[in-house]
């Protein structure tokens, strides 16, 4: 026991993520090489690994897989960077205007609690099925995490950081851009992660109601024709990609922003 | 020494602050008055609360008085000026930038070229020790490294007077004791002047050749004293702080100010 204790111990954290990943996939093995569920409640793993491979290449229902996960993109980084151009200045305003704050703050606290599906349903109204509801959907999604952390970043900045640039010569120009933009840097970035992560399920969710291409889609329509492989495949496809945007932005974070954490 | 050339009239400065946030007014100032000479080096002594750092943001131009005024080169002041450097009680050093673009911030901001501010910008490293640093971040650096960026920062942007507020006042006693040679060599090698706040009696005593000393809160000057220990222990006698002139004034000071009651 004590020996375990020990094992346990020494190992690294990363370790013990890849064992525990390895059972997950042990057990799915065993399942498909006993056969013990069913074809469309649990794929075998082998059938899931085929239809990857054919999604790939002959692709699904009109388009291949890279195809997809392209009009995935293409709809959630239009809205994430137009969301980025108008959230971070709109956000840094409202921090210091108190004007500004008061005209914005209501629309956002009202939409803000509103699960995305609820208002799509209007947007689909107004602006059709094709892509533009979708991007002014996942836009709004992006929207709010990036301007609620501008706001907040800025009610942080102590006076004392303003007035030492003041008093060396600072003017309200130069504050913004080398006191209050550096400052805010590191709460703005984690707010624009926390909007790729809002985005990104939102646009799968988006995609299940109205569309003809991208992940979200390709998951449900299979679906819909009892293809639990694709249904897998697409599943595996997106956590990858959820995951890899999220490590890109880390590492993005880490080379711009190295002062986070040392305000 | 009566020829001295008045630098910045501080009169009949009041100040109050609003009651805010549910607390009550505040009255922080009463009939401030001071003159402070060219090359003077101005300790100013008061217990904690007194309202000695409304009176630095004052004369900084960071806080507006309720009534009086303050004048620089008989000019009445409005608003912050680079002219009067501040170091605050804790460093506001900004973490994005080097030690060196600390000390350059003036001059950048200025758009002054690099060629130069650079030797400048060296020259007041080196003075402060940190030559070693320049490329550090300040989170990098011991709180003394960081109140001596924020020292070479303020003296590199050629202020008429610097203003500190308690520089030292978070340091632990060694590093205080040779934070408070460096001020002094630097006072005595180019002379600027200085208006230093402190609560610490022998701070005063060690560094100004003026002490002003501040009343329990609202803060009045109560009485001024002239003192030139801080030239005897430049020149070396570091003893000057056991002569019985020195002690004697001490009592007086610790007294005026309040600390015997405590
Ligand atoms: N911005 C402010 N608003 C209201 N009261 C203040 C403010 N700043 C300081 N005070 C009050 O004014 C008094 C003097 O403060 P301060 O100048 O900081 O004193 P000191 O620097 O001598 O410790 C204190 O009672 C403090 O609580
Ligand atoms: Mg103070």
């Amino acid at each position: 026991m004590k020996k375990v204790r020990a094992v346990i111990a020494q190992t690294k954290p990363w370790v013990i993520s890849v064992i525990s990943m390895c059972i997950i996939l042990l057990a799915w093995i065993v399942i498909s090489v006993l056969g013990i569920a069913s074809m469309r409640t649990v794929p075998p793993i082998q059938s899931v690994i085929y239809s990857l491979y054919s999604i790939s290449t002959e692709g699904y229902k009109g388009s291949t897989l890279l195809g997809h996960i392209g009009a995935s993109f293409f709809r959630l980084f239009t809205a994430f960077f137009l969301a980025i151009l108008t959230a971070v200045p709109l956000g840094l305003l409202s921090g210091q205007i108190r004007k500004v704050r008061s005209a914005l703050e209501p629309v956002i606290e009202f939409i803000r609690p509103l699960p995305p599906l609820a208002y799509y349903t209007v947007l689909v109204l107004w602006m059709g099925i094709g892509n533009g509801s979708k991007i002014m959907l996942l836009y709004i999604a992006c929207f709010t995490p990036i301007y609620v952390a501008c706001v907040s970043a800025v009610s942080k900045i102590p006076a004392s950081y303003i007035d030492t640039a003041r008093t060396l010569g600072a003017g309200r120009r130069q504050i913004f851009k080398r006191v209050i933009l550096p400052y805010t840097a590191p709460d703005i970035f984690t707010g624009i992660r926390t909007s790729m992560g809002h985005g990104y399920s939102t646009l799968v969710a988006a995609e299940m109601v109205a569309a003809a291409s991208g992940m979200g889609w390709m998951v449900l329509d299979a679906s819909n024709w009892l293809r639990s492989d694709v249904v897998f495949a697409g599943i595996i496809v997106m956590g990858i990609t959820g995951i890899l945007i999220d490590k890109i932005l880390r590492e993005l974070e880490k080379r711009l922003v190295p002062w986070k954490g040392k305000l | 020494m009566n020829e001295k050339k008045i630098l910045m009239t501080v009169r009949n400065l009041c100040l109050t602050y609003d009651a805010s946030l549910g607390g009550s007014e505040t009255e922080a100032l009463e009939d401030v008055n001071l003159d402070i000479y060219e090359g003077d080096f101005i300790c100013v002594l008061g217990p904690s609360g007194c309202g000695k750092t409304s009176l630095l943001n004052i004369m900084a131009g960071l806080v507006s008085a309720t009534s009086g005024s303050v004048l620089m080169n008989g000019k009445r002041i409005r608003g912050v000026d680079r002219e009067r450097a501040v170091v605050f009680q804790t460093p506001t050093l900004y973490p994005w930038i080097s030690v060196k673009k600390n000390i350059a911030f003036g001059p950048d901001i200025r758009q002054v070229p690099e060629s130069e501010s650079a030797e400048k910008v060296d020259h007041y490293l080196k003075l402060v020790g940190l030559e070693d640093f320049a490329d550090s971040k300040p989170y990098e650096l011991s709180g003394g490294m960081r109140q001596r960026t924020a020292l070479a920062r303020a003296l590199v942007n050629d202020p008429s007077i610097i203003l500190l507020d308690e520089p030292f006042g978070a340091l632990d006693a060694f590093t205080r004791s040779s934070m408070q040679d460096l001020i002094r060599n630097i006072w005595k090698e180019t002379s600027p002047t200085i208006f230093l706040i402190t609560h610490d009696v022998d701070e005063a005593l060690m560094l100004g050749n003026r002490i002003v000393t501040m009343s329990q809160r609202p803060g009045r000057i109560i009485k001024e004293f002239e003192t030139s220990f801080t030239d005897r222990v430049f020149d070396g006698d570091e003893d000057v702080r056991y002569s019985q002139e020195y002690i004697n004034m001490r009592k007086e000071l610790l007294t005026l100010v309040g600390y015997g009651k405590a």
